[in-house]
């Protein structure tokens, strides 16, 4: 029989303090590279956002006025964030993968090895294996 | 440039016989297909990774297809056309803060990931274990998925009426039952891995109707995007302020508030819908979950401009007068388009097409409600009944029978919602459910991955606190009293100015959350050095390990 309940307090299950410790440096520089692209991400999306919908909001007629044909400072505004936007989903997905993605495996490979040692599969604590082979299946 | 034809006749009367016929038989072949490969996906054994998440197995651009589908709602598909239609540059700004909700969820995707195991419960409970804030979870989730069903399936109705002509109260409601049935039958059979299926079958229509309306668009201008832009503005009938702010809410202080709650709301709301956080949780990583994102973002934005192209061409095409007729805010306007672009749907071309993009509206609505009616059995069944009440002792085989039996709850409680709301306005309670999102949700998830210092009275305050908050200005808005399109139009108890509450109830909630984690830290004396089991929290939220 196998129940659902799952140590969802990370306390309760690992990384033990000194594994915490020990991979200290390193999950500081993951945790300030992770931060670091966020927040490139939020402040160039978040900024022209921000000035678009000040001007939607101004009263001083700025949309009114005509660059290119129909095309308004507004819908100008719009579609630069548009662009901002994929350009850059794309370099945050790119910066991550580089240089965040390597070291998060590395981490969680150096947590699952001193779990294997720690013999919590001699208590029963992780989930059993699936024998079907379906819990890696791409369908 | 020639202008649609359209069919005379009174209410539904743009849709020939045949093309009803046609509409008919398409929709139901969408269902017993769909249902069929949703029978055939469902999990082989009662587990509940299986059941909830499929079991990690979905790619990247599996999961960004599901994603894509979960967010496009009838509200995006018909509401959104309209507004572009109706109100342009307004409807503008809206389809681009659609796009840009994706980009919140593309930089919490891989922390949600790593942080969470199926529910917006597994993911307060991370750092906060206990009854508390699960309970919480779930009942940010419900006051999320309730009113986002009762509003997808009522349009459901409204559609009928319009799209088939039976518009009798009881043809309408026997066709939300039918769609609310089959609501039910996808996640309560096929668990995550049928509802992707769904959601895949459905991203492949709805993307290929509304792609050809725009290319078709698009083709009627000689491709000159501002001959488009310049016939648009002249079939609204207000060339001068078509293309500038203010058709929507008024250029007014109030107004232009408003109108900057309505996108905060939609950009941090539509991010953190729980029914997209489930399903980031189907891919086996916080790197896939990154990378589902991205593809999904792409996939939308591209979608928007499709989307914003078909709203111009409805009001080039068929004119503010026409749209306006058949409803005010322009919500029949995709179709009202797709009927007349062809030559209207008496001639195949235009019958085929009118078909697919009516087909598209229907397919649209039931792959969004599949996925939401999981992720509120998930967060019944996971979060209340195996946690909070048996304390995690709940077999895997009971646990989704809790799931199938609380999915067919909520969606009977949906239908009902929805049949009893036949007659009223409740296209508010789409703007609800994203407030809520917004204002519950949101911040707890944040202040949960990214504050070392935020606790369970802090959780406490900010779900429950945000939900109040947006519930109870939503209530006494114009929304639901005190103007002709309000629920109860005839009354008038608002004295909330705005059509939205997220420009008070986010900021609220976000201060909440800090006020309560700062009270219940002076009260325990706390030396200041962050929540216990932070550190080892953080690690789980950065690299994933500890999870499944």
């Amino acid at each position: 029989m196998s129940f659902s309940h799952h140590p969802v307090n990370p306390s309760a299950a690992f990384p033990s303090e000194e594994h915490l410790t020990a991979d200290g440096p390193e999950l500081g520089r993951l945790r300030r590279l992770a931060a670091r692209s966020r927040r490139r991400f939020v402040i160039a999306n978040g900024a022209v956002f921000a000035l678009a919908l000040l001007i939607d909001c101004s009263s001083d007629g700025l949309p009114a006025w005509q660059i290119a044909g129909t095309l308004t400072p507004g819908m100008g505004l719009g579609l630069l964030q548009a662009v901002l936007l994929l350009v850059t989903a794309w370099r945050y997905d790119r910066f991550s993968t580089r240089r965040c993605d390597t070291r998060a495996k590395f981490l969680r490979a150096r947590a699952d090895t001193a779990r294997g040692q720690g013999g919590l599969h001699a208590r029963g604590r992780s989930r059993p294996v699936d024998p079907t082979g379906r819990a890696g299946m791409t369908w | 440039m020639s202008e649609v034809t359209l069919l005379e006749g009174p209410g539904a009367g743009f849709l020939a016989s045949g093309a009803q016929t046609a509409v008919l038989v398409s929709f139901l072949a969408f269902a017993g297909l769909s249902l069929l490969l949703c029978v055939l996906a469902a999990p082989e054994r009662d587990e509940v990774a299986d059941f909830y998440a499929a079991h990690r197995s979905l790619t990247p651009f599996q999961a960004a297809i599901a994603l894509v589908g979960g967010y496009i709602s009838a509200a995006t598909l018909l509401s959104t056309t309209g507004l572009v239609a109706v109100v342009g540059y307004d409807g503008l700004v809206l389809v681009l803060s659609t796009s840009l909700a994706l980009g919140v969820l593309l930089i919490l995707a891989g922390p949600l990931r790593n942080a969470g195991r199926f529910t917006i419960g597994d993911i307060l409970a991370l750092r906060m274990p206990g009854a508390a804030p699960r309970i919480a979870a779930a009942v940010a989730t419900l006051a999320v998925s309730l009113p986002f069903l009762v509003v997808q399936l009522s349009g459901v109705g409204s559609a009928t009426a319009l799209l088939i002509g039976l518009e009798n109260p009881g043809a309408q409601k026997a066709c939300i039952v039918f769609v609310g049935t089959l609501m039910i039958c996808y996640p309560v059979l096929g668990g995550m891995r049928g509802t992707s299926v769904v959601q895949i079958l459905k991203v492949v229509i709805v993307f290929g109707a509304v792609a050809t309306v725009a290319v078709l668009v698009l083709h009627r201008f000689h491709w000159n995007v501002n001959a488009l832009l310049a016939a648009a503005a002249r079939g609204s009938g207000r060339p001068d302020v078509y293309l500038h702010s203010g058709l929507q809410l008024g250029q007014d202080p109030a107004g232009r508030l408003d109108f900057f709650g309505t996108q905060l709301t939609v950009v941090l709301g539509l991010a953190v819908m729980p029914h997209m956080i489930t399903q980031i949780n189907s891919v086996a990583d916080g790197a896939a979950a990154r990378r589902a994102s991205r593809y999904a973002l792409t996939a939308i934005s591209v979608f928007c401009l499709l989307v914003a192209i078909a709203g111009l061409g409805a009001a080039a095409l068929v004119g503010d007068r026409t749209i306006t007729a058949v409803d005010p805010k322009g919500q029949m306007s995709l179709l009202l388009l797709a009927g007349g672009l062809e030559g209207g749907t008496t001639n195949a071309a235009g019958g085929a097409l009118f078909t697919a993009v009516a087909c598209a509206v229907f397919v649209a609505v039931l792959g969004v409600v599949a996925g939401v009616v999981l992720s509120a059995a998930a967060a019944l069944a996971h979060d209340v009944h195996a946690h909070a009440l048996r304390r995690g002792r709940l077999t895997e085989v009971r646990e989704i029978r809790s799931a199938r039996w609380s999915g067919t709850g909520v969606g009977i409680l949906s239908i009902v919602l929805a049949t009893l709301s036949q007659g009223y306005n409740v296209n508010f309670l789409s703007s609800l459910a994203l407030a809520v999102a917004a204002s519950s949700v949101l911040p707890a998830v944040i202040y949960t991955l990214f504050w070392q210092r935020y606790n369970r009275t802090g959780l406490l305050w900010t779900v429950y606190g945000g939900l109040a908050t947006s519930i109870g200005l939503n209530v006494f808005s114009p929304a639901v009293s005190g103007t002709p399109f309000a629920l109860f139009p005839h009354n008038d108890f608002h004295w909330y100015p705005m059509q939205t509450p997220g420009v008070v109830s986010i900021p609220t909630a976000f201060l909440l959350g800090w006020v309560g984690s700062v009270v219940a830290r002076g009260r325990r004396a706390d030396d200041g050095q962050g929540e216990p089991g932070y550190a080892e929290a953080e690690f789980r939220i950065l690299t994933g390990a500890g999870g499944d």
